[in-house]
C-alpha cells in the first residue's frame, strides 16, 4: 500500500524541477504534477500524520478531518484548473512561484500544530510576491513591496501570538482558541490574510497589479487560507461575524466605486469574505458549513472572474471598464463565462452561490442577529449591481474601437470547466453538501420563498440600476481607501529615517570616528602618551592647544608602523589558543 | 439598454410582488420576513442606499489617476 505524503510537499518539491522542462513536456509535467496532488489527496487518512519532534514539540504536517479535506480538495481543483489556464505561459521563475504558493496553502491547511502553520504562512507571503513583481512594471514592483510589508507585519504578530499561547499553555496544536493577548495576536496575523478592514488594503493594491495569470492564484489561497484558520480557532466568535458583516458591505461599496476590472474584483473578494467569516463567526454548524460552502463556491466564481477579467485584459490590453465595451460579440466565450460567473458571486437561483449564500444569511437568522442579516442582504444588492456594472460596461455597452478575439484554447477550457462547475452545484448542491465539514446538512435551498425573495431582490435592484446608471457609470479615478494613511504613514516615517535620524547618526558616527583616530595614532606610538597627557594634563602646560593627531604631525616624527608590527602568526597563535581554553573551559563545565 | 428589455423587466418586477404574497416566508425570524414584498423593498431602497454612500464616499476620496505617482 503506498503511503501517501502531505501534498503540500508535492508541489514544493515539483516546482524545483521545473526548469528543467521546456516546451510540451513543461505544459505535461505541470499538469501531471497537480493531478498527482488530487491522487494524493484521495489517498489521504483522517486523523494526524507525518509527526516529526523537534526541540520539545510535535510538528504535525498532515493533520487530516473533513474540515481540511474540503478546503484541499476544492484547492487542489482549482489549483489544477489555474495551472491549464496558465499553460501558455513560459516564465518558469513565476510557475514555480505558483507551486511554492499552493504548496505552502496546503501546507497551512494540514498544519496540526502553530509552528508548522507559521512557516507555511511565511512562505505563502514569501512566494506569493513573485506573482505581482512577474509583471515586471514599476507600479508592480512598489505594490509587491507594500504587499510584503503588510504581510511581513502580519506574520510577527501571528508569531508573537504563537509564542504567547505557547508560553500561557504549552501547547503548539491548532485548537479554538479562547480570548486572551495571544489569540488578538493570532487573530490579527489571520485576519491580515483574510482581510479584515483596516488590514485588507495590500489586496486591492496588489492584485490588479500581479500578472494575468498570477492574479488568479492570488485571488485562490491567502484570503482563503485566512477563512480557513479564522473556522479552526475562531469559530463562534462573535467580533469575527460582525467583522464579516462589515466587510460584506464595505467591500461592495469600494467595488462599485472601481474603474479597473481586477480591482473591482479584488474588492469583492474583500465582500464574500465577509460573507465567509460571517457564517464561521456565527459558529453554528449551519454557519461553519455555509462558510466554508461559500468558500467552495466563491473559490469557482471569483477564480472564474479573475480568469475572464485576464483573458480581457490579455485579447485587448486594456483594464478599466471606461476602455471596454462591446466584448460580447467578439468574446463570446468569455462573455458566456463570466455572466455565470456574475449570477453565482451574486447568488440567483440555478447557480453555486444562491446555496451557500442563502446558508450563511439562514445560520445568521438561526443565530437572531437581525442587523447581521441587514447588512449581508445590502450587501447581495450591491453584488448584484456591481456585477450588472462589471457586466455591462465590459461586454454589452457600445465601444466601436476595440478589436479582439477569444484567448488560447487553454484559457477557455479552464474557463468552461468552472463556469460548469458552478452550474452543477447550483443545479445538484448535494455535491457540496458532502464535503462540508458538518455532515448532516439540513438546508434546503429552493424553497418558494427564497426563489421569490432572490427575484424581487434582483429585479428591483435593477430597476434602480436603470434609473441611476448614470451613477453606477465608471469613472476615470482611484479612490482612496485606508492604504492613504498608511502611505502617509511610512512616507512620515521614510522622512524621519532620512532626515534627522539620519543626521543624527552622522553626528554620532563623526564624534566616535574621532575618538577612534586619536586611538589609532595613539596606539601607533603608545611612547607618546606621557608627552600626549603631559599636554592636557593641568600640571603640564595647561590647555590642550591641538589634538594627538596635530600634535603627531607638529613633531613630525618619523614613524615605521612595522617597527612594532608583530607578526600576524603572532595573532593567529592568541587566538588558536583563546579558542583552545574557551573549549578547554566548556569541556571541564559540562 | 432597449426598450423591450427595460419593459419586460419593470413587468416582471410588477409581477413578483404579488407571487411574494403566494409564497410566504416559511420562517419568520423577524417581523420583516412577514411582509411579502420586502425583498422587493431591500432591492430598491438598497440600491438608493448604496447609490447616497458611494456618492458621500467618491466626494472626499475620489482623485486623479495618477495621484500616488
Amino acid at each position: 500500500m503506498i503511503k501517501p505524503i502531505p501534498p503540500a510537499f508535492i508541489l514544493i518539491l515539483g516546482a524545483f524541477f521545473i526548469p528543467l522542462f521546456r516546451g510540451r513536456a513543461k505544459q505535461l509535467y505541470l499538469l501531471f504534477i497537480s493531478a498527482l496532488v488530487f491522487i494524493d489527496l484521495s489517498l489521504l487518512e483522517t486523523g494526524s500524520g507525518w509527526t516529526i519532534h523537534f526541540l520539545k514539540y510535535d510538528l504535525i504536517f498532515a493533520k487530516v478531518d473533513r474540515l481540511s479535506l474540503a478546503i484541499a480538495y476544492i484547492f487542489a481543483v482549482i489549483g489544477f484548473l489555474a495551472i491549464l489556464y496558465s499553460l501558455h505561459n513560459k516564465q518558469a521563475g513565476e510557475q514555480m512561484a505558483a507551486f511554492l504558493y499552493m504548496g505552502s496553502s496546503l501546507g497551512v491547511v494540514f498544519s496540526g500544530d502553530y509552528l508548522t502553520l507559521f512557516a507555511f504562512w511565511e512562505i505563502m507571503a514569501f512566494t506569493s510576491v513573485f506573482l505581482i513583481w512577474y509583471r515586471r512594471e514599476k507600479e508592480s514592483l512598489d505594490a509587491g513591496f507594500r504587499y510584503l510589508f503588510m504581510h511581513i507585519f502580519g506574520g510577527c504578530c501571528l508569531l508573537t501570538g504563537i509564542l504567547l499561547h505557547i508560553n500561557s499553555t504549552g501547547s503548539l496544536a491548532v485548537e479554538p482558541l479562547r480570548n486572551g493577548w495571544s489569540s488578538y495576536f493570532i487573530l490579527i496575523g489571520f485576519g491580515l490574510n483574510t482581510a479584515f478592514i483596516p488590514l485588507h488594503t495590500w489586496l486591492p493594491d496588489a492584485y490588479p497589479l500581479g500578472t494575468i495569470t498570477g492574479s488568479v492564484f492570488l485571488s485562490v489561497f491567502t484570503t482563503k487560507t485566512g477563512v480557513y484558520t479564522l473556522a479552526r480557532c475562531f469559530s463562534g466568535n462573535e467580533f469575527v461575524a460582525f467583522m464579516g458583516g462589515a466587510m460584506a458591505v464595505y467591500g461592495i461599496v469600494f467595488a462599485l466605486l472601481q474603474n479597473d476590472i481586477r480591482k473591482l474584483l479584488s474588492y469583492h473578494i474583500i465582500s464574500q469574505v465577509g460573507y465567509m467569516i460571517a457564517g464561521i463567526g456565527v459558529g453554528t454548524e449551519l454557519g461553519v458549513n455555509g462558510g466554508i460552502a461559500h468558500l467552495i463556491n466563491n473559490l469557482l466564481y471569483k477564480t472564474l472572474l479573475f480568469m475572464c477579467a485576464g483573458s480581457v485584459i490579455y485579447m485587448t490590453g486594456k483594464s478599466k471598464l471606461t476602455e471596454l465595451g462591446g466584448l460580447a460579440k467578439r468574446m463570446p466565450v468569455t462573455c458566456i463565462t463570466c455572466l455565470v460567473a456574475s449570477f453565482s458571486i451574486s447568488g440567483a437561483p440555478g447557480f453555486n452561490g444562491f446555496v451557500s449564500k442563502g446558508m450563511v444569511i439562514s445560520s445568521v437568522l438561526e443565530a437572531h442577529q437581525p442587523i447581521l442579516e441587514l447588512l449581508l442582504r445590502l450587501a447581495s444588492v450591491g453584488t448584484f449591481l456591481s456585477f450588472t456594472k462589471l457586466s455591462y460596461f465590459t461586454f454589452f455597452a457600445k465601444n466601436e474601437k476595440i478589436h479582439a478575439k477569444e484567448p488560447p484554447w487553454n484559457m477557455q477550457g479552464a474557463m468552461i470547466v468552472i463556469a460548469f462547475l458552478c452550474i452543477l452545484i447550483g443545479v445538484v448542491p448535494g455535491i457540496l453538501f458532502n464535503i462540508l465539514p458538518y455532515a448532516s446538512v439540513d438546508y434546503h435551498a429552493y424553497t418558494p420563498s427564497h426563489l421569490i425573495g432572490i427575484l424581487q431582490l434582483f429585479l428591483f435592484a435593477g430597476l434602480g440600476f436603470m434609473l441611476l446608471k448614470k451613477t453606477f457609470s465608471p469613472h476615470r479615478w482611484i479612490i482612496l481607501d485606508f492604504d492613504y494613511f498608511y502611505r502617509m504613514a511610512l512616507r512620515m516615517i521614510a522622512w524621519l529615517c532620512v532626515g534627522p535620524l539620519n543626521d543624527l547618526r552622522l553626528r554620532i558616527q563623526g564624534s566616535f570616528s574621532g575618538v577612534v583616530r586619536t586611538l589609532i595614532y595613539l596606539s601607533k606610538d603608545p611612547l607618546s602618551i606621557p608627552e600626549i597627557a603631559a599636554e592636557y594634563s593641568p600640571l603640564g602646560r595647561g590647555k590642550a592647544s591641538s589634538s594627538p593627531e596635530a600634535i603627531w604631525k607638529k613633531k613630525e616624527r618619523k614613524y615605521d608602523e612595522n617597527l612594532y608590527r608583530k607578526p600576524m602568526g603572532l595573532g593567529v597563535l592568541l587566538a588558536i589558543l583563546l579558542l583552545f581554553l574557551y573549549g578547554l573551559i566548556y569541556f571541564l563545565k559540562s | 439598454m432597449s426598450g423591450k428589455l427595460k419593459k419586460l423587466l419593470i413587468l416582471f418586477a410588477i409581477l413578483s410582488i404579488p407571487a411574494g404574497f403566494l409564497t410566504g416566508h416559511g420562517h419568520a425570524v423577524f417581523w420583516w420576513h412577514q411582509i411579502p414584498f420586502m425583498d422587493a423593498i431591500l432591492g430598491g431602497i438598497g440600491t438608493f442606499l448604496l447609490m447616497f454612500i458611494i456618492r458621500f464616499v467618491a466626494a472626499f476620496a475620489s482623485k486623479k489617476e495618477n495621484f500616488y505617482d
